[in-house]
């Protein structure tokens, strides 16, 4: 039965190609299966018989296609309060420093980009932990917090602000009562002034251009992401995050990601069971 | 800061429990360095607990034998003299400084769990990254924040509020030592340690691990391994003393004196080095056990 998934090798590799020279993600021998699955699925639906055709059908004018292809493709795991090291470096020595700082400048200002940010529950999570710290200064604090990623269905998520129960499974409950609205049985949606705080958009992270615009940061997440890209491609995201943070500004990979072997400016800062890089 | 508290502590270390018998005359051997098998397995010998500890951790995964080793003089054989004697030491020195009953401490289970896991890290630290300082550097790990003890022991709510500050007000250890009480746990852990006459590398060890360049030439390098060693400790969970603060590893003085005699040290993997270390734990809490017997 898995069979009837199975490309040609020349297809196959014709379409990782196309992919892979427009995301940067990049599939292999282990992830083909995955591939071959998902690409079916798009093949019936345009009526496209085989690979040549779907790459041409993704070309012509005025085709939303591409974006339906990324929907499909990409894997968009995330939850609130995900990974308890790095939520507690965040909030226990990352937002403490970032206040600071930008308290000592005179300027309640902060920016944070959390790319590749899924439905949005990365991007909500550090405005909360923002929130708890900065307390009744809130209101008078300006932080923008950009919650970009390549899938529009999963940026239309991030909009509405409404989750279920299991995604914020690993957030505490007085958490949960204070920072959400439950609406039915299992929809709770996020408090708007923590809503405010979060700007999502769409941007492709091998758009370099695109990319610029998320700069001065304090902070840029960028996690569970670069797993999916290959060497050159990582090394371009890299450099545009490298020069879209502030001097002091910190990044956070994924739990298991490095940047080692990959040649940077970064310093490698760590922290209780977590790893940042600092400009 | 408390007026006269380094007399207090000065007073306290007096007073301290000796060194325990067999160990004074390991640290001599120890010291001298020239004795034979037959010598110094007979001198534990007379102490059966340690004998009984010597014996288990000659056979834990720590040392990876190949076999069950079941006398002490096949123990002396084949992790050598001079590592056993280090051994007994750290073995008796958990019950010299254990606390009468009823006395209010720090964690000391955490304590030790620090000192254990720094030690070991230090260990592994030189052999994947094949620096080549004394196999029993590890030792010098297990004893390094010795003055913890003793200044809780003199004072332990004022030993609270050190810890208290470290983590609220996010600074080093030492500064807050010095803000409340004068004096850092690491002159104090050498001060007694000099007064137990241990050997130069242990004093060193204690007094210099947090400013490493302090040390004596001699001893600078294995100083630094085991500073080194005590950060990743505690950037590994197994913290001690409420120091959350993040850590950039390689701009060290640590990290450039172990760099300095080791140039490819450089180009090491530390953030990999530091999430690996998994493998560390069954070691340290196989070490726990015994130490904590
Ligand atoms: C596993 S999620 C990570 C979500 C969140 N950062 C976290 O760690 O919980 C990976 C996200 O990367 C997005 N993505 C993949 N390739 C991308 C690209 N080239 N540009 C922007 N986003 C991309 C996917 O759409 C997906 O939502």
């Amino acid at each position: 039965m898995a069979d009837g998934y199975k490309l040609p090798d020349d297809e196959f590799n014709s379409l990782r190609e196309y992919i892979y020279k427009k995301s940067g993600i990049l599939f292999t021998g282990r992830n083909r299966f995955q591939l071959e699955m998902k690409i079916r699925e798009r093949l019936d639906k345009t009526g496209c018989g085989n690979i040549p055709c779907y790459i041409k059908y993704l070309g012509s004018p005025g085709s939303v296609e591409l974006n339906t292809l990324f929907n499909t493709i990409t894997v968009n795991e995330t939850s609130f309060f995900r990974d308890r090291s790095f939520i507690a470096t965040i909030e226990k020595n990352v937002i403490p420093e970032i206040i600071k700082t930008n308290r000592a400048l005179g300027f309640g200002q902060v920016r944070i980009w959390s790319a590749a940010a899924s439905s949005g529950e990365e991007a909500y999570t550090i405005a909360i932990m923002l929130a708890e710290q900065l307390k009744g200064e809130l209101s008078k604090w300006s932080v923008r917090i950009f919650a970009t990623d390549i899938n529009d269905d999963v940026l239309k998520a991030c909009r509405t602000g409404i989750y279920s129960s299991y995604s914020m499974r690993n957030a505490a409950p007085d958490i949960r009562q204070r920072y959400f609205r439950q609406l039915d049985s299992d929809r709770y949606e996020i408090r708007d002034d923590i809503k405010a705080m979060v700007i999502p958009g769409k941007c492709n992270l091998m758009d370099t251009e695109g990319s610029k615009k998320f700069n001065k940061l304090d902070l840029l997440l960028i996690r569970n992401v670069l797993i999916y890209f290959d060497a050159e491609s990582k090394k371009k995201v890299l450099k545009t995050c490298y020069e879209n943070l502030k001097p002091g500004g910190h990044m956070f990979l994924g739990h298991s990601e490095t940047l080692f072997g990959f040649d940077n400016d970064f310093k490698l800062v760590h922290f209780v069971n977590a790893v940042g890089y600092r400009k | 800061m408390l007026e006269n508290f380094k007399d207090k502590i000065q007073s306290l270390i007096e007073y301290l429990p000796p060194i325990p018998g067999v160990m004074n005359d390991l640290i001599k051997l120890l010291n001298a360095g020239n004795c034979d098998v037959r010598e110094i397995s007979d001198l534990i010998e007379k102490d059966p607990s340690l004998s009984v500890n010597i014996l288990r951790i000659a056979n834990s995964a720590f040392y990876g034998l190949p076999y069950k080793v079941s006398s002490l003089q096949q123990a002396v054989n084949l992790i050598g003299l001079k590592e056993l004697a280090s051994l007994c030491m750290f073995c008796s020195i958990g019950p010299a400084l254990k606390p009468p009953a009823g006395m209010k401490t720090i964690d000391l289970k955490m304590f030790w769990r620090h000192s254990i896991a720094t030690g070991i890290i230090a260990k592994i630290f030189c052999r994947e990254f094949s620096i080549g300082v004394r196999e029993d550097l590890y030792l010098a790990g297990l004893i390094h924040d010795i003055g913890k003890i003793i200044i809780d022991r003199s004072d332990h709510d004022v030993y609270s509020e050190v810890v208290r500050l470290t983590y609220d007000n996010n600074v080093s250890i030492g500064e807050a030592e010095n803000k409340i009480i004068g004096e850092s746990h690491s002159s104090i852990g050498s001060w007694l340690l000099e007064k137990w006459k241990l050997p130069r590398m242990f004093i060193e060890t204690a007094a210099y691990h947090h400013s490493v360049r302090d040390a004596s030439e001699e001893h600078r390098e294995l100083v630094a391994v085991v500073s080194l060693a005590d950060q990743i400790a505690r950037l590994r969970g197994f913290g001690f003393g409420g120091d959350m603060r993040g850590t950039i590893i390689n701009e060290t003085e640590a990290f450039a004196i172990v760099r300095d005699g080791n140039p490819h040290v450089k180009d090491i993997d530390l953030a990999g080095f530091v999430m690996d270390l998994d493998r560390a734990d069954s070691e340290i809490s196989e070490l726990e056990k015994i130490i904590n017997g």
